[in-house]
């Protein structure tokens, strides 16, 4: 029963929230059980609590103070019932003999007993009277008993020490102040929250703990945050939250490890993101409407003007074709304008999908320098080029293209008539190659090298005129550089000429191969990845580590790459765009030859049951993200263990 | 050439008539509508469909999967012209067994050449 058993664990974190277990007998409650004792004129008389366990006595009048296994214990029994339990002749019960005793040497034969409650409701613990004598207990001693249980529970609260108030109180006082919900986890249910967090969540503060965090979180989310309490990784992500009412909202959770009087603990914050995502929602939606909506118009104008320019419908006169001239131009501007913000749009959202693979540096130099030779002599300037290191790096290929380009039209533009531009390729930062760009311009001061990287941000405005530019090819580039990995900068001094550079990763030789490389070569690594930043560095860790590397996709990439070539090992995501991992283990246990193969796994969820017995083929199973030396050890033993089946083994890094 | 070009705006549909005569193996005709289109492509041989994505009804998209389902039209090659650029849209298109995307707004005196060229003629 998981409604049950989720109680359970409820009242254990309640009970865990008193901390009183095994702490020294207190005056309180020693007289409590004393009166009670008095009340019920019974001999033996005890306050007790009762854990995942065993039953522990804080105070004990006529009887040893005692620590009994939960199973042989009458105040168990009684808070599984969460009601006064009389009992008043226990031998005579025959189902009842195993409880019959308060230690192991006093039998008892009279047993009452009244849980406390928790003000969250929770039964921790019951006062209880005792006599070895089977007896009665009058309405009005039953009636004392359940007052005197009452005052166990006022002194309960009471009781929590000054320093742990005080603690509590700044807890309180603290985390009132703040906006965000937060809360405090034990076993990820929730023992402390503030104010904010019952507000988020549409529930009074005395309601929320006790619950588990997933109660908080919409349904298609709570796998995600399952993963997250798993990983602690700090980082924020954005999910669904779950008002009391059942409607769902967006939030940005946090979770963070901390200690909680002396356990290990999860601290977590929550924030209501529904506006932000609301904005994003609209501006997404306000570029999309950009995208269409001035491009129709757009095409009309600068179609009309084209066709007019050209002569198409009939020879213009000469100052009329300088106007339409001028109105094509600034219609293409504005076209460039639009791309750009929509193109740096997509990038800084994230939505752009970098293909990532190995570079030839040299070929692309030297083809985008060809490409801009006419701009150049349009500009009356000379391009040079030095390539002093000629090693591939892992970059988008298009996307590098684009980036040398717009630094490369820039340093046209802004160099003096008969000006030299140098293209250069030189080892920068270990692991990574500079491309720089140098002119004889003008040169940059401090100053506005600091601007120069955000959008819309010209030296001068005059030079948008006459230069064309559209002020947001050094913030494309910049985003672009950066989601490959790589840094970019400029060197400059006013009268001194200007250096842009940018460094882009290297890729160590042996290079990735993109499936489907050669037969004849020694058998790799498969990477079976549909992320491309996770492929991308896993694949520079293993060439790095001198293995050869074959990366697929998808499947169906996959497929053709296990038949093309037997691989050594295989590294699997087990969610691929078009299917599960585990159909490509299957296909291989099915295939010839391939059976052998061994298979660790990538994943970023812990493997089921199902999954840790699905095969045993999968030695490893890797739960991202992993540290590179874990990656390198379970290749190790999956590469030395190969033909022979091994118990799979999990592992977190 | 004969060549069904089909977009909702009238002042593009002038511009790609002016824009596609300027190659005089183009013969082109010009419908308003994803419908339309439909109806003309049934009635008559086309060597090439060139579709608007966005038009209101039958949008560009719909109207290449009916081309394309057809068996009396799914051998005409489609061209996409369309204002939008995602990555996305651009794989749907090709998805639907077009040959290629053009984009708006595009240069009217290299259109014809753009066009030969992705149909490969």
């Amino acid at each position: 029963m998981p409604a049950a058993r989720d109680e359970e664990r409820a009242r254990l974190i309640a009970l865990a929230r008193y901390d009183i277990l095994d702490t020294e007998p207190e005056l309180a409650f020693d007289d409590l059980a004393r009166l009670a004792a008095l009340v019920c004129e019974a001999p033996m008389a005890q306050i007790n609590f009762v854990d995942d366990t065993r039953t522990w006595s804080k105070a004990s009048f006529g009887a040893p103070r005692i620590t009994v296994p939960r199973a042989s214990s009458l105040c168990a029994l009684a808070i599984k019932r969460h009601e006064a339990l009389v009992i008043e002749d226990v031998g005579a019960d025959g189902r009842l003999s195993a409880y019959g005793r308060l230690d192991a040497d006093i039998a008892i034969g009279f047993y009452a007993g009244v849980p406390f409650v928790t003000p969250d409701g929770h039964a921790i613990g019951v006062l209880c009277v005792a006599d070895i004598r089977p007896r009665q207990l009058a309405p009005k001693q039953r009636d004392g008993l359940l007052a005197l249980a009452r005052l166990v529970e006022s002194q309960l609260q009471l009781r929590a020490s000054p320093a742990r108030r005080e603690r509590d109180e700044s807890f309180t006082r603290l985390s009132s102040a703040a906006s965000e919900g937060i809360t405090i986890l034990l076993e990820e249910r929730v023992v402390e929250a503030n104010n904010a967090f019952g507000r988020l969540f549409g529930y009074d503060l005395t309601e929320v703990a006790g619950r588990p965090l997933l109660d908080y979180i919409a349904p298609e989310s709570r796998e995600a945050v399952t993963r997250q309490l798993g990983l602690v990784s700090e980082k924020p992500h954005d999910v669904r939250g779950r008002r009391r009412d059942g409607a769902t909202f967006d939030i940005e959770i946090t979770i963070k490890r901390i200690s909680y009087r002396d356990r290990p603990a999860l601290g977590c914050v929550v924030r209501d993101i529904s506006e932000r995502k609301e904005l994003d929602r609209i501006k997404s939606e306000f570029v999309s409407v950009v995208s269409h909506e001035l491009r129709t118009p757009l095409t009309s104008i600068r179609g009309s003007l084209g066709l007019m320019e050209a002569g198409a419908v009939g020879e213009l006169p000469p100052k009329a074709r300088d106007l339409t001239r001028i109105a094509r131009q600034n219609a293409d501007r504005l076209i460039r304008l639009i791309n750009d913000i929509l193109d740096l749009e997509k990038i800084e959202a994230g939505k752009i999908q970098l293909q990532i693979t190995a570079v030839d540096v040299a070929d692309l130099v030297e083809s985008t320098v060809a490409e801009l030779r006419g701009m150049a002599l349009l500009y009356k300037v000379s391009i040079t080029t030095e390539l002093g290191c000629r090693e591939p790096v892992a970059g988008d290929r298009d996307r590098v293209v684009q980036i040398l380009t717009n630094l490369l039209s820039n340093a046209l533009k802004f160099s003096p008539e008969g000006g030299v531009v140098c293209v250069a390729l030189a080892t920068g930062a270990p692991g990574f190659l500079r491309f720089s760009v140098r002119d004889h311009g003008q040169g940059i001061s401090t100053e506005q090298q600091a601007r120069l990287f955000t959008r819309f941000e010209q030296l001068e405005a005059a030079n948008t005129r006459r230069r064309g530019g559209t002020g947001l090819g050094l913030a494309i580039s910049r985003s672009l550089v950066e989601q490959q990995g790589g840094r970019i900068g400029v060197e400059s001094a006013p009268g001194q000429g200007s250096e842009f550079w940018f460094e882009l990763p290297l890729v160590p030789a042996p290079s990735i191969r993109d499936a489907g490389a050669a037969a004849d070569e020694p058998p790799g690594i498969l990477v079976v990845e549909d992320d491309d930043a996770v492929a991308r560095v896993v694949g520079i860790i293993l060439a790095r580590a001198g293995h050869s590397v074959t990366r697929a996709a998808t499947l169906e990439e996959a497929r053709s790459a296990v038949a093309a070539r037997r691989p050594a090992v295989v590294l699997l995501d087990m969610k691929l765009p078009d299917g599960s991992g585990f159909d490509l283990v299957d296909h291989m246990s099915e295939t010839p030859g391939l059976e052998q193969v061994p298979v660790v796994v990538l994943s970023g969820v812990e493997p089921t049951f199902d999954h840790r017995t699905r095969s045993d083929r999968v030695v490893e199973w890797l739960i991202k993200p992993f540290a590179e030396r874990e990656l390198l050890r379970a290749l190790r033993d999956a590469m030395g263990n190969g033909p022979e089946p091994r118990s799979m083994t999990r592992r977190t890094a | 050439m004969r060549l069904l070009c089909a977009d909702d705006e009238e002042d593009i549909r002038t511009i790609l008539q002016l824009a596609l005569s300027l190659d005089p193996e183009l013969e082109v005709e010009l419908v308003d509508s994803g419908e339309a289109a439909l109806v003309r492509a049934r009635a008559e041989r086309f060597d090439a469909i060139l579709l608007d994505g966005m038009m209101p009804g039958l949008d560009g998209y719909e109207t290449c999967r009916r081309l394309k389902a057809d068996p009396a039209t799914a051998g005409i090659p489609v061209v996409f012209l369309t204002a939008k650029t995602q990555r996305t849209e651009v794989e749907q298109a090709l998805t639907l067994g077009a040959v290629a995307c053009l984009v708006k707004p595009f240069d009217p005196m290299t259109l014809a050449a753009e066009l030969r060229g992705a149909l490969g003629r």
